[in-house]
Parts: structure tokens; sequence; C-alpha cells
């Protein structure tokens, strides 16, 4: 195997006599074995001091020891990782927590990972519905639950255009919406006593089954109706008398904020810039082009100073942090960070610029799947991003790797029919390489 | 001692430097080095013989050609179709597809775009089969002549029945060629692409300014005729692709700040990467990749399907993929990767099992003598040939691949496949005569692709069936499901294909790998590889300290 050494021919000016060139180089090479690149970039901005990071909720969720431990626990499983006891995933709107804060939130936001699977889904089927083949003549209802999520869309043409291919593949026979209708809300016992949601329940598609050159193929329907129906379901636990802004104890704090960008409690206050949110980074950041590139450097720029920040502390005593501690404490921000970034581009309908910042915040590794610290919101949002940034494939083994969890099969539904949108095909010619 | 290297040496390195700098100003070399621009230095993988992506046989190659050339019809990250080269607002009416080329578009070397270039690049290079390439045969089943109606506009016809919706997806591969870049003067009529490969012409983002020497190591400039997209600050103004080199040279130069971006680093290099996320940032490439072990049926006892099923029962697939680390590697069933519709989802990879290795080996025929399977007396020993860059950078899941069989009491020689004898000998049919056994990886755009890997061979060229696979349920599947247009169906006949292969052994079927690239979050913004084709969104790519994108 070869080997190539970039700028290993770098002219020179050839007046330049030969016996100086060979000193340039030996003091050149000598300095430049000690002295390698730099580790760390030069820091632009302001740097957190130690009182600003000890009031985060990076830091006080770990040191302050008001911190209600069970609420720590679950934050830890839900968003924080690296944390391995218990359940990592509860099924969506279960009780998993006696603090209303901190229960209230999980409610809300498994309703925001499931409004995200129900776009994710109404669209990849609605997809289907546009070609006759998708559900060719076989699966004539798959147009009606197509011609519905485009109607739930707002897709009038698509709609229009899956009820024809409907009428065309169903020929005389009558297909009836109703039949494919969710069953009526239900709820189970939940663990201290009272009713908890049971929203699983309602997401159970009717499962559409042939036969076909000896191939069993089942095919999962499922109606808006039956991501209204959870989404309702779990809106009634958010319509209670609402706990209010956190009291001003630490741990209802922690509750609300743990896992996000907003860093200070209420009340607290940092220089403008200094620890910023991803609403202040996302609203600066220009329009149109170069809006990605603008969002990149500013929150690395942001983790750099709260890395600079994190190495100012002593590496002992009280409101020290040793190494492991600082890695720790810049992983959290940089999750925090960029999941609230991808959030909200994706909510913006900025799928690409979603794409990498949840990436970012789900660590870019070769699969992500449901852990510790990836919570339900950061990997179906990462889901969609990949759906609507045309990575199909990614998003199928995500949806089915979340599918697997109890409580959020319907993730395993919507992964095949994203499956199916990948391989609607038209025998163009395919690329296959070494 | 570092402090005194600092404060002694490298005051006066500078000082010295300021003077070469001096001396250099005053020079016309200095303006040279001064004009310049600054390069994206890119770590490749194996070194490309073509720069037209119609000869493509790697992904390098591929990638090669992206930069240089622009599809007819690309799809966006939110899988609509579009198109640099034509105007909005092409047309089908069957059966023609009719689009007009931009206003305004240019080749790298400024001459003007007109459709003259676009049907001298169906009618004259893709359509053909006696220029060198294997895509011929596709395209003169598929399409009927271009043709020029304005110098702008003309349309291409289609010879099968034509999509109601989504025809332009058949040009999606195709990319446009420059009639005067590709014919000598006085019209020879053969497109010259070997004279033209180490200086093409085509309306990428970058261009080859100077003719390209060698091939290990390829410098583009930037295409002066085509507008970068960055809303301000310094583009990519040059690229620099290094091939060749082995894992471990590409991480030195990675962590040695000489290299801005690593395609494809082997998955278990990249923990460190991560670890210094100030610096390095990593980014999926979607690829549906997937690994292999393709069996020769004619050989004396592959051809034995009990023979190919202990092999394969034999192979700790589970382990294996450990050795990639960080969840990269799932292990497959069959040519469709793990949750796609033409998966036979009931059906796992092949456990390993040596007893069942001994059951099928006996029942076959065979016993084992001194550890080794004997057949009537006569031992046998497999040849077992290797994807060269896999042997250098994945050495010990190919000894893996080796303990686990010797352990079995199957012998096996092992043989690096260079990428010369894998286009001369493999590509050509001739693999048998070297190896039994070859380990290798494709790469597809789509599911789709994996069918040409198991169809019957037809005339000369480039081949992917490596050992001419010859089933006759398979090529009647295959063709079953060209003919229909139905997605159940089509998905009964997929299902079944993979079933039916999964049994049959053609391959034994191991793995599937994530990709990912690094590039150097500190120094370059921008940067998103697209699914296949990587380079789609280069133009966007921007040094960071320009505050570009």
């Amino acid at each position: 195997m070869r080997s190539v050494v970039p700028g290993s021919e770098a002219r020179v000016g050839t007046q330049l006599a030969a016996p100086l060139c060979l000193v340039i180089a030996g003091v050149v090479l000598l300095a430049a074995g000690c002295w390698s690149e730099p580790d760390v970039a030069p820091i632009e901005g302001p740097v957190p001091q130690a009182g600003q990071i000890h009031a985060s909720w990076v830091w006080t969720s770990v040191f302050d020891k008001t911190v209600d431990e069970e609420v720590f626990g679950v934050a830890a499983r839900r968003w924080l990782g690296p944390a391995t006891d218990g359940q990592l995933w509860a099924a969506p709107g279960a009780e998993v927590t006696s603090h209303p804060g901190l229960a209230r939130r999980l409610v809300g936001e498994d309703a925001r990972a499931l409004g995200h699977l129900r776009s994710l889904y109404l669209h990849a089927v609605c997809r289907l519905g546009q070609t006759p083949q998708s559900f060719g003549t076989q699966i004539p209802e798959g147009f009606l639950v197509a011609a519905a999520a485009c109607e739930a869309l707002g897709e009038g043409e698509g709609m229009a255009r899956a009820t024809a291919y409907h009428e065309a593949a169903a020929g005389s026979t009558s297909d009836d919406l109703a039949r494919l209708q969710p069953r009526a809300g239900v709820s189970k016992p939940g663990p201290g006593g009272g009713s908890q949601a049971d929203v699983a329940a309602l997401l159970v598609p009717k499962i559409r089954e042939i036969e076909l050159h000896g191939q069993k193929l089942a095919y999962p329907l499922l109606l808006p109706q039956h991501f209204d129906q959870a989404l309702d379901l779990l809106q009634s636990q958010l319509t209670g008398p609402a706990p209010g802004e956190p009291e001003g104890s630490m741990t209802d704090t922690i509750a609300a904020q743990v896992g996000t960008s907003r860093w200070l409690a209420p009340g607290a206050s940092a220089p403008p810039g200094l620890l910023p949110t991803a609403e202040s980074l996302f609203a600066a950041a220009p329009k149109g082009q170069g809006r990605m590139a603008h969002l990149e450097k500013e929150v690395e720029s942001a983790i750099q100073r709260w890395r600079a920040g994190l190495v100012q502390l002593p590496v002992d005593g009280s409101g020290g942090l040793d190494a492991a501690g600082r890695a720790l404490l810049e992983r959290w921000f940089r999750r925090a960070l960029y999941r609230d970034l991808g959030l909200l581009a994706l909510d913006g309908g900025e799928a690409e610029l979603a794409l990498v910042n949840l990436e970012e915040a789900a660590e870019a590794r070769g699969r992500v799947r449901p852990s510790a610290g990836l919570d339900p919101l950061l990997l179906i949002g990462l889901a969609r991003a990949r759906y609507e940034s045309n990575e199909l494939n990614r998003a199928v083994e995500l949806l089915d790797d979340i599918g697997r969890v109890p409580g959020w099969e319907v993730a395993g539904h919507v992964a095949r029919t994203v499956a199916r949108v990948a391989v609607v095909g038209s025998a163009a010619e395919a690329k296959v390489s070494r | 001692m570092i402090q005194l290297c600092r404060r002694i040496l490298v005051p006066v390195a500078l000082a010295v430097a300021l003077v070469v700098a001096l001396q250099l100003a005053t020079s016309g070399a200095g303006e040279a080095i001064a004009q310049e621009p600054r390069v994206l230095v890119v770590l490749e993988e194996d070194e490309p013989q073509s720069t037209y992506p119609f000869l493509a046989r790697t992904m390098s190659e591929q990638r090669l050609a992206e930069l240089l050339f622009d599809r007819f019809f690309t799809t966006t990250a939110g899988g609509d179709l579009t198109s640099r080269l034509y105007e909005d607002g092409w047309s089908a009416r069957p059966p023609n597809l009719n689009f007009a080329v931009r206003e305004g578009l240019k080749f790298s070397n400024g001459s003007k775009v007109t459709f003259s270039d676009v049907s001298f690049t169906l009618n004259d290079v893709y359509r053909r089969s006696d220029v060198g390439h294997d895509v011929g045969p596709w395209y003169s089943r598929v399409f009927g002549d271009a043709q020029q109606i304005t110098p702008m506009h003309g349309s291409v016809r289609f010879l099968v029945s034509m999509p109601d919706d989504g025809a332009e997806r058949y040009l999606q591969t195709t990319v446009l060629l420059s009639r005067e870049g590709l014919t000598a003067e006085g019209g020879a009529n053969r497109p010259m692409l070997e004279e033209t490969k180490r200086k093409p012409v085509g309306t990428g983002p970058f261009y080859a300014a100077e003719t390209i020497e060698s091939f290990d190591k390829v410098t583009l400039a930037r295409n002066p005729h085509r507008p970068a997209q960055v809303r301000s600050g310094e583009p990519v103004g040059g690229i620099q692709l290094l091939y060749d080199q082995d894992a471990a040279r590409q991480k030195e130069l990675m962590e040695g700040g000489r290299a801005d971006i690593w395609v494809s680093p082997p998955p278990a290099v990249l923990p460190p990467f991560r670890n210094q996320s100030d610096r390095y940032g990593i980014r999926t490439y979607d690829l549906m990749q997937w690994w292999y072990l393709a069996l020769n049926h004619d050989h004396p006892h592959l051809s034995n399907a009990k023979v190919r099923e202990a092999l394969d029962a034999a192979i700790p697939r589970s382990q294996l993929v450990e050795k990639f680390g960080g969840d990269s590697a799932r292990p497959t069933s069959g040519p469709f990767l793990p949750g796609s519709a033409w998966e036979a989802a009931d059906l796992g990879p092949t456990e390993e099992n040596k007893e069942r290795v001994a059951e099928l080996m006996q029942s076959a025929g065979y016993s084992k003598e001194a550890g080794r399977w004997l057949k009537n007396g006569e031992g046998f020993t497999l040849r077992l040939g290797v994807q060269a860059d896999i042997a250098d950078d994945f050495a010990d899941v190919l000894y893996g691949f080796q303990d686990a069989w010797e352990s079995v009491g199957f012998r096996v020689r092992v043989q690096s496949i260079r990428p010369s004898d894998w286009r001369d000998k493999v590509e050509r049919g001739q693999a048998s005569s070297a190896w039994d056994v070859v380990l290798g990886r494709w790469n597809l755009d789509r599911e789709e692709g994996a069918l040409d890997l198991f169809m019957k061979r037809s005339g000369e060229g480039r081949q992917v069936n490596l050992f001419g696979y010859d089933n006759e349920e398979v090529t009647k599947i295959v063709n079953d499901f060209y003919n229909e247009t139905s997605g159940p169906v089509r998905e009964a006949l997929m299902q079944r294909l993979h079933r039916l292969l999964h049994n049959d052994r053609p391959y034994l079927f191991l793995w599937t790998l994530r990709v990912q690239s690094i590039y150097r979050r500190d120094r370059v913004t921008g940067f998103r590889p697209g699914p296949f084709y990587y380079f789609t969104q280069v133009d966007r790519l921007a040094w960071r300290n320009s505050g570009g994108e």
C-alpha cells in the first residue's frame, strides 16, 4: 500500500540559497516537533464562571443534595444517561414518578413524541397512496387509509388520487373505514391504584394479511384517529390543574428543566449569550443559505465556552470537578443543546437541520436505539428527521428498535409502512459497487 | 522541555519564517503560493481507475465521479426529484420525457451546455455497448433515441412502459457528458473515454484543472462556472483525494491534522475521534452495505448444499460483528437488509452451531480424520480470496473466519485480491480459476441493485454475479418481478427470493455495516454526506473560520 503525505511537494522560491534552506528547515522542523497543532481552538466569547455553572441544572442535578433522588433517577434514565438500573423507557403516559411536575413533563413529551410518530406515519402512508403499485389490487383498503392520511395532512390532491386508486383497486367490493377505526378509549389501573391511560392499547392497527407466492404479508392499517385518540388521552392527563411554575425547590427546577437548554432556574440569569438556549440560537440564525453552518458554529462555540468554564473549576473540593466529571457535564450540556435545537428545527419543518442536530444529540453512534439518556422524544424526532431527509432505511431501523420497547409497538408498525415506501420501485437502474 | 522549545525555538522559527516570507514575497514563486486555494484533504478508499461514473466499480470511483459530473436528476432531502441541469417543469408525454437545459449552464471548460450534449450522452455513450461500459444493454432496452428539438430543448423516448409518475427516476444515475469534450476533432464516432479520463469535462462542482497524472492522489479545483452555495466566507476551493492507504496510516493523517475528512474509517477507530468532539464530528453515510462470502457452486465440494450449509453454520457471526464495535454491524439473512420490506422477516441469520456442522458433513458422506473433513479418503482446501481493502483493514475479522472454519475441520488458504485482479479476473468471470470462496462487500443505492448479483451472466463486460450463479427459479422470480407492477406481489416475490437465496447459499450472507465519516468540525462547516451519493451537498462545504456554509 502506498502512503501519500499531503503537501510533501511544497514549492519554495528557487532563488533561496541551499544552505539557508537547510538551516531553516532544521529549525522549523524542530519547532514543529515541539509545537504540534493546538488541542483546542481559540475561544470566542465569554466563558461561564463558577457561580453560573453551579446555578445550572447541569450542576445542581448531581451536586445539590436537596434534589429528590427519585426525580434524579427518572431524569437520569430518561434524558441524561448513563444509568442502567430500572426500565429504560416506560410506555407512553405511564406513571413512573410521584412528582407532579415531572409526571406532567413526561406525559407532555410522550405526547410530542407520538405527535412526531403520527406525522411521520401519515406522510408515509399518504405517499404510498400516490402510486397505484403500492397496494396493488390486493390491499385496496390501503388506499382508503392513505386517503384519510392525506386528508389529515391537508393534502387534497393526494387524497383525491388515493381515493381514485381505491376505487380502481376495490372494483365492486366495498371497503368500510369504520372497520378500521380504533377501539374506544380504555384505561387500566396505574401503579398508585389510580387510572392510568393505556395509550398503547389505542394504537393497535388492523392487520391485513395476505398470502402471495407462498409468502405471508402483513399490512398494518392505522387511521389518523388511532393517533388522535391516543393523543387526546395523553392530553387529558395534562388538563388537570397545572402544578404551576416551580415553587422554588431545586427538585421542581430539575424536574422541569433537566435535559433541556434552559440552564438556569427561574429567576436566575446570566449575561446574554453566556449560556445560550436553543431558542435564542435558533431565532438568531440567518434564514436560508448558510443557516446550518451558522448554527453549527454557534452551538460548538457555546459548547467550547462551557467546556472552558468547567476547566476553570478546581479539580477537587467543594465546587470542584475532576476530569471524569467534566466530561460528563460537558456531555449533558452538548446533548441538551443539540436536542433542543433539533426538536425546534423539526417543529419548524427544517428536517435536514433537525437531522444533523438530533444525530449529534444521540452522539452519532453507528446504531442509535432506546437506551439510557436517549429518550422517546429525541429518538422518535430523529426517526422523523431521517424519514423527512429521505434516509428511509435508517428511519426504519430506528423505528423497529423503538417498536421493540413495550408500549411503543406502534413504532414497529410505522416502520413497516416506511419500509414499503423505500421499495416502491420503478425498475430504474440501480447501482451496485464494490 | 516543551516550554523551553516553545519559548526559544518557536520565536526563532517564526523569525526565520518571516525572513523567508519576505524573500518569497519579492519573488514570483511567492505569488503563486499565495494564490493557491486552501485544499480540503479527503481520505478515500481504493485507488480509482476511471473518472466516469458508468465505469465505476468501487464506491471511491463513484464518489470521484460525483465531484466531476452532475446527474440528470437527483433526489432532494425530502425525497422529491430535482435537477441542476434542466429547467423546472419537465414534462412527460408518453412515450417521451421532455425537458430543457438550464439557461447559462456551462461545462468546467467554459463551453455552453446544449441539448446536443444530452442527446450525445444518451445516444452515443450510455446506449452503446461497444465503448467499454456495461450499462449499454439496460439503456438500450429502456430508452430509444434522445432527440434535440431546439438548441436547448429535446426529448427522451421510453421503450418500456413509461411510469405514470416519476419517469425521470430512470435518469437518476445518468450524468451529463460533453460532446465536445469526448469527441475527437473530425467527429470520430467513438467517445474517447480512455483518452479523456485524466482530464474529464463535466458540470460538477469540481474539475481537474490539470491532468490527473496519478490516481493515488487526485487534486481537483472548484468549477469556476458553477457558483458555490455559500452565503458568505470562503467556499472550499479545492479538494485533494488520497487513495489506497491503510487504516493505520489514515488515522495518523487524520490525527496529525493533515486530512479534513475520512470517508470510511473502520468503525473500531471511531471512539477516540468521538471523544474529541471539539475537533472531530461524525456523520453517518447512509449506504446499504453488506458483507458476504461468495461460494463457487461448481466447486466439487461446494456444489453440495450440505457442505455450504455446514460452512455457514461454522461462522460465529455474533462474535465477529463485535469486532466492528459500537453496534456498527448487524447480521443478515439474505440479500435484503434487516428491516427491508423485501426481507423475509421470519428468517434469521444462520446461527453458529458446531454440532450441526458435524451432522451435515457426515450426512453428506464426509468423515473427519486428524481434525479434517475427508471424502473418499481425500481432503480439500478452500481458497479464500479477500478484497484487498478488507484484508488490510479488517484482518481480525478475516482471521475470525479462518479460525472458525479451521476449528471445525475445513482447511482454508487465504489470498488477498488486488483491485486489478478483481477487475481482470473476478469481474471477467474468471474468479473460479483462483478462488473457491470470495470475501467481499457490496454497496447498493437501492434494494433492487441486489438482483444483478444473482442473475445468469449474459455477454461480455463487467459481471457482478461473481461465480456465475445460475438458478432457474431465481431467474424466473427476478423476471416475474420486473414484469409485475403490484407492490404486494413484488414484495412477495422478493421475500421468496430472499428465502431461496438464504437456503441455496450462492453467498453466505454475513452482516450489514453502518458507515460513518469523520470530519474536522473545527475546520469545515456544511458537511453532510448524502445517502449513497456522498458528495451531493458538497457545494455547501466551507471553511469554518470563514463563517460561510
